[in-house]
């Protein structure tokens, strides 16, 4: 079944480290088809996608909306995400096989459980997502930076239900990760903390800088078809 | 449901908090209900018992049963068996916080199995004697991966279950790896809890 890389990379800084993690990736595997989600095309990548629907215009969207419509957009059965400020040190086929066995997925626990568990989202949304899934005692950090996904039903139900909850905050992708699993359950096979940050795949957390906090106020209950139609700013309706 | 309250909580009534204290009985959702046993804030008598976990029994391994478990029947095996529509396989010497019990048994409605992590360093490549190493490097792509606390298990009764227990009972060798070698071969949703409901 046809395999490949996807990322998403918005933005010079984004589009920047995306070159990096591209060329650390070939090195390694040169006949590897690589697709990148982004605002302009990337020579880098085999292919480019920029038509993406109903992005929404503030920065946290550019960066999350794409990738959480993955399952939908990447042209491969078999995809790994990698996050733009990643870095490919070792052979990354094995990460494949566990879709392959019958897995939907697979992916890295966090090493941010306990006091630091979804220390990096807003406060609204870990106590949220405490109040509704359990917290840092009941349910295990997922990381989002690095995974496989095989396409299927399944898939695609639980990535609806990723956007649907990300949508509520519209701020990092974690929580809504681990809600998600929890409404859509899916056959989730772990990897280990190489594969995210370790010998595997490096991972510079914080090298793509971003914005801080979440939507304003008054773009977070506009339509975001309407947002991207009116050519609204940033930020403002 | 009904709770008895071990720690002071505040409850929304009407759209007004009203704070009860220790001892105080308040009537709350199931859901709720399952989070403040949890952490060790309620208790419920032993009809409510009953209704947060219908059809729930413990597997115990081995020839005497280790404590009661929250009034739950209890039965003695010598190797992981479903012994009711949701079963709790208990191995010792496994650590069991007992305010845990209603909600691994809870997630049962929507997934295969719950069960801990052993921790969130110690990988498969790292455990078992040569030959187990030998056997599960056969049949996963990488041993880089976590390990489960398999001394705690929740299961339900199902096709695929019955499977996977029967599969995990044929490997031999060291019970992790033979648990993650069971389980590539045969996905599940399963749910994978912090290595805090093993005691680890």
């Amino acid at each position: 079944m046809l395999k490949g890389v996807c990322y998403v990379a918005y933005g010079e800084a984004a589009r920047s480290e995306c070159r990096l993690s591209i060329l650390s990736l070939q090195a390694l595997h040169p006949n590897l088809p690589i697709c990148v989600l982004s605002d302009r095309p990337l020579p880098e990548a085999d292919r480019t996608i920029t038509d993406v629907q109903n992005v929404p215009p503030y920065t946290w969207g550019l960066a999350r909306w794409p990738k959480l419509c993955l399952n939908n957009l990447s042209p491969f059965p078999l995809t790994c995400y990698l996050d733009a400020d990643t870095r490919v040190r070792e052979n990354i086929m094995a990460g494949f096989e566990p879709l392959e066995a019958g897995w939907d997925m697979a992916i890295v626990p966090s090493e941010n459980q306990d006091k630091e568990w979804l220390w990096h989202i807003s406060e609204v949304e870990r106590d949220t997502t405490a109040s509704e899934i359990g917290g840092p005692e009941w349910a295990l950090q997922l990381q989002g930076g690095v995974w496989f996904i095989r396409r299927g039903a399944a898939i695609d139900k639980f990535f609806s239900v990723w956007r649907r909850e990300w949508q509520r905050f519209e701020g990092q992708d974690q929580g809504a990760l681990m809600r998600a699993l929890r409404i859509a359950p899916i056959r989730m096979w772990l990897l280990g903390r190489p594969w995210n940050g370790g010998a595997v795949i490096q991972h510079r957390f914080g090298a793509i800088p971003r914005s801080p906090g979440g939507v304003a106020a008054a773009t977070r209950n506009v339509p975001i078809a309407a947002q991207i139609t009116s050519g609204a700013a940033p930020g403002g309706v | 449901m009904w709770v008895q309250l071990l720690k002071v909580r505040q409850v929304e009534r009407n759209g007004v908090p009203t704070m009860y204290q220790i001892g105080d009985w308040v009537e709350i959702g199931k859901h709720d209900a399952l989070m403040w046993i949890a952490d060790g804030a309620a208790v419920v008598g032993p009809r409510a018992q009953h209704a947060l976990m219908p059809n729930c029994g413990v597997c115990a391994i081995g020839n005497e049963i280790p404590y009661q478990v929250m009034g739950l029947p209890i039965t003695c095996k010598s190797i992981p068996t479903i012994t009711h529509p949701k079963t709790l396989v208990l191995a010792p010497p496994g650590k069991l916080k007992l305010g845990f019990v209603p909600l691994g048994f809870y997630h049962l409605a929507k997934f295969d199995v719950c069960v801990p992590l052993w921790d969130l360093r110690t990988m498969a490549s790292e455990i078992g004697m040569a030959d187990d190493q030998a056997r599960t490097k056969a049949v996963l792509p990488d041993l880089r991966v976590p390990i489960y606390d398999t001394r705690l298990l929740w299961i339900r009764d199902s096709v695929e279950g019955r499977t996977f227990i029967s599969a995990w009972n044929a490997e031999p060798g060291e019970r992790r790896l033979a648990f993650l070698r069971t389980l590539f071969t045969h996905p599940l949703k399963i749910l994978a809890l912090p290595p805090m409901w093993g005691g680890r």
